[in-house]
């Protein structure tokens, strides 16, 4: 009995292996954009987010977003998210966009993208002395490759290195502050689609100089998305 | 505050040029985004050097005020420090309490010192003990073996010496030199169990009666030296006649110049307790009197020495408090040279606080009122016996402390220079630390005396912590004290409230502490010495944060700043 039960572990580990490495047709998910070919999904979640003010200060985004993938090589995405920073006295808005561009598969590695994305934020206090926004654009490479798991489901992993250009108008407690700076960062992430559902797991990394404020992509984040395929 | 990941610098080519934002905008933006400081009326928030540089509070639910306090903890004043103060997120100050409280019983006269009489020449005094405190230090040497006055405080066992009798006449060398003499004659007016009272020969006409001397006399004996000797020791007697010699004399009057604005009230003076010979202790003055003694300033209605007029009256009523200041000196000198072992006199600032600590003990005597009581102007008023201690014991204390108060920025606890703020800030400061360290006045102040520490290491030895933290902490209490609700105790000045008599003192109508607003967006530079502070009010509206950076030399503070935040309302 015990030797069956492994045989049959190991025939169901194959298996699955097998499942993973069958690459699944090329999808805009290969970009990081969450939308199959030639779809529009609607996306919801949360996440986590630290910055380097204070003593690290930490919080948490919520909101919604919309991506679409019309049929060819270019898809888009947009969304909105609210930042509750931890203990804060400011809970900045976020906005988002990215469009991305598929190049021909490569072998090995999967599909190559171009991505660009621009996001802002912004807080002001109700007394005029304090006034944030910020805006960042990441431009980069997209590495992603999509696999069939069984019948139905896509998992789709990526990454996408980039540098990314930063600039604030922000007058703070009553000083002018506005400057520029950048930076490189990255993005990895896994999209899920199971029928009409997606989901999404993303982290993003860079190294902006946090003097600029509240970017749209802290130097630390992390997210869980999920949606419908309309 | 970019991150500083050492396998990221080799990626330099693409994590290019960082344009470099505007000064404090790192700290601004922790402010904003990151921890503030979300105080209750009355708490304080305390940081040192650079984890002072930046400076966020939270107003909570409702307006707030605050004052910012900076402290340079240093134990002597030393070169100035230049603070820059910048910040935002600021409101107008607007309700009490402020520095400009006005309390019931403003107007009220009848306190004061004796306006016949010119104040006292604090400057001359207080560069007299400095300069005296410089050379008498060099002829203490450190040698082994019991004090010179043995455990009795009595110098070589000296056998009791004749106690003169009245009418004698006695020769004194008045110079402060231990090289030039300059010889006076007093007669002996009255001698009493403690004190032997001598008035010069030559003092001006209209001078004290025998009724007056035998009062300071027996006030010596029963007020002036029952005190002292219970807070700071027993005093040495190097010339065995068991009392000590109060000499009015018209030298005091002839240091004061034509037209004096203030005037030498008397002075003790280091040398008539050196020996006239080498000894291996001591080394030599010459001109020493060789007795515990004091100067005092004679009455001169006329104002024949140099056209100052002295009027006897009023002199009577405060030669009392120059005698507990005189002695406490006395005392300090003679017991760190016989009793103590000591190889050096007390600092000035402290040694001055500690005679006015002597004066105020006095007024404590005579009035029946107690430290920790919190004296206010009501109090005072209960009756004429207080109103009237007060006006003869401490009411040039509370002069001098409001000058501290009107700038605190240029003035220092531990100021070396003759200053009235100095002598002011640094009495208020040794009430403050007699109270906190909460043990018995008595046990308190005649462990400063008797030591060979001195100055802030001796305090600090006496209070069992760092003295500067304890002044530091002090500067917050001017400010909160009898204005600040909810208060901690180290942050309050248990035995007088200030904020009440002062105005009526100086016959104003607000409370002298200067106490400036900061402006959004600006910079204000306080410029500090050692032992000074600074206070500088600001609000912040519910709901709202407001940031202060703090700058020295382009640079964050120096590990000897201390800046307090105290949340006022």
């Amino acid at each position: 009995m015990p030797e069956s039960r492994s045989a049959r572990g190991r025939s169901a580990l194959a298996a699955l292996l097998a499942l993973l490495v069958v690459p699944a047709a090329a999808r805009a998910q290969d970009c990081g954009i969450p939308a199959p070919e030639g779809r529009f999904a609607v996306l919801g979640g949360a996440g986590l987010v630290r910055h380097d003010f204070g003593d690290d200060a930490t919080g948490r985004d919520f909101g919604g977003a919309g991506a679409w993938n019309p049929a060819g090589p270019l898809a888009f995405s947009a969304g909105y998210t609210f930042r509750d920073l931890e203990g804060t006295g400011a809970d900045p808005s976020v906005v988002r966009a990215a469009a991305a561009y598929r190049l021909p598969a490569l072998p090995f590695i999967g599909r190559l993208c171009i991505k660009a994305a621009a996001g802002a934020t912004r807080f002001a206090d109700d007394v005029d002395q304090t006034d944030v926004t910020t805006f960042a654009a990441p431009v980069g490479l997209v590495f992603g490759r999509s696999f069939a798991v069984g019948a139905t489901a896509t998992l789709t992993p990526y990454v996408s290195p980039h540098v990314i250009f930063a600039t604030s108008d922000s007058r703070l407690f009553g000083f002018d502050l506005s400057a520029s700076d950048t930076g490189i960062g990255a993005e990895a992430g896994v999209q899920a689609l199971f029928s009409r559902f997606i989901g999404a797991a993303t982290v993003w990394w860079n190294n902006l100089d946090e003097s600029l404020g509240p970017t749209a992509f802290p130097p630390l984040q992390v997210a869980l998305r999920v949606g419908l395929v309309l | 505050m970019k991150r500083s990941i050492a396998w990221l610098l080799a990626a330099s080519a693409l994590a290019a040029c960082s344009e470099e934002p505007s000064a404090p905008a790192e700290q601004l933006y922790d402010c904003l985004f990151g921890n503030a400081h979300g105080l209750d009326v009355g708490q304080v928030a305390t940081a040192e050097g650079a984890a002072g540089e930046g400076i966020c509070v939270a107003a909570g639910e409702q307006d707030a005020q605050f004052v910012y306090i900076p402290f340079l903890a240093r134990g002597s004043e030393g070169a100035k420090l230049s603070v820059e103060i910048t910040g935002g997120g600021f409101a107008p100050v607007t309700g009490a309490p402020n520095a400009a409280v006005v309390p019931a019983g403003a107007a009220r006269g009848a306190l004061g010192p004796d306006a016949r009489i010119a104040p006292p020449n604090d400057r001359f005094h207080h560069e007299f003990l400095r300069r005296e405190r410089r050379e008498f230090n060099t002829r203490l040497r450190p040698a082994a073996g019991p004090p010179p006055g043995g455990a009795t405080g009595l110098y070589r066992d000296v056998a009791p010496a004749a106690v003169p009798t009245v009418g004698e006449l006695i020769t004194f060398n008045v110079s402060t030199s231990c090289d030039l003499p300059d010889l006076r004659t007093g007669r002996v007016r009255a001698v009493t169990d403690r004190a032997i009272i001598v008035t010069d020969t030559a003092n001006p006409d209209g001078g004290f009666n025998a009724d007056d001397l035998s009062f300071f006399g027996e006030t010596f004996d029963t007020l002036v030296d029952p005190v002292a000797a219970r807070h700071f020791g027993t005093p040495t007697d190097i010339d065995g006649n068991g009392r000590a010699i109060m000499f009015f004399t018209r030298a005091i009057n002839e240091l004061n110049p034509p037209d004096a604005e203030s005037i030498v009230l008397g002075f003790f003076w280091n040398g008539d307790l050196f020996p006239r010979t080498e000894e291996p202790r001591f080394q030599a003055c010459p001109t020493s009197n060789l007795a515990e003694m004091f100067y005092l300033l004679a009455p001169d209605p006329q104002g024949e020495v140099n056209g100052n007029v002295v009027p006897l009256d009023a002199l009577r009523r405060i030669a009392v408090g120059t005698i507990a200041h005189e002695y406490q000196h006395l005392i300090n000198a003679g017991r760190r040279m016989y009793v103590n072992n000591a190889v050096q006199f007390e600092d000035v600032w402290l040694n001055e606080a500690l005679s006015h600590i002597s004066e105020e003990l006095v007024f404590y005597a005579a009035s029946g009122l107690t430290p920790g009581m919190n004296v206010d102007l009501d109090k005072l008023f209960e009756q004429e016996r207080y109103v009237d201690a007060f006006n003869r014991y401490v009411a040039q204390n509370f002069s001098r402390y409001s000058l501290y108060l009107e700038s605190p920025d240029t003035a220092s606890v531990v100021g070396e220079d003759a200053t009235l703020e100095t002598r002011g800030a640094a009495w208020a400061f040794l009430r403050y630390a007699a109270d906190r360290a909460g043990r018995d006045d008595a046990e308190f102040f005649s462990a400063l005396v008797n030591t060979g520490a001195s100055g802030v290491a001796n305090l600090g030895d006496v209070i069992g912590a760092n003295a500067l933290e304890w002044m530091s902490d002090w500067a917050v209490s001017v400010y909160a004290d009898d204005a600040v609700a909810d208060a901690l105790p180290q942050f309050t000045q248990p035995s007088w409230n200030f904020r009440s008599i002062l105005p009526a003192l100086l016959q104003r109508q607000d409370f002298p502490l200067a106490a400036e607003p900061l402006t959004p967006g600006e910079t204000t530079v306080v410029t500090l010495r050692g032992g000074s502070a600074a206070f500088r009010t600001f609000g912040v509206r519910a709901g709202q944060r407001a940031a202060l950076v703090i700058d020295v030399d382009d640079g964050p503070p120096p590990d000897n700043l201390r800046g307090s935040i105290l949340r006022v309302h």
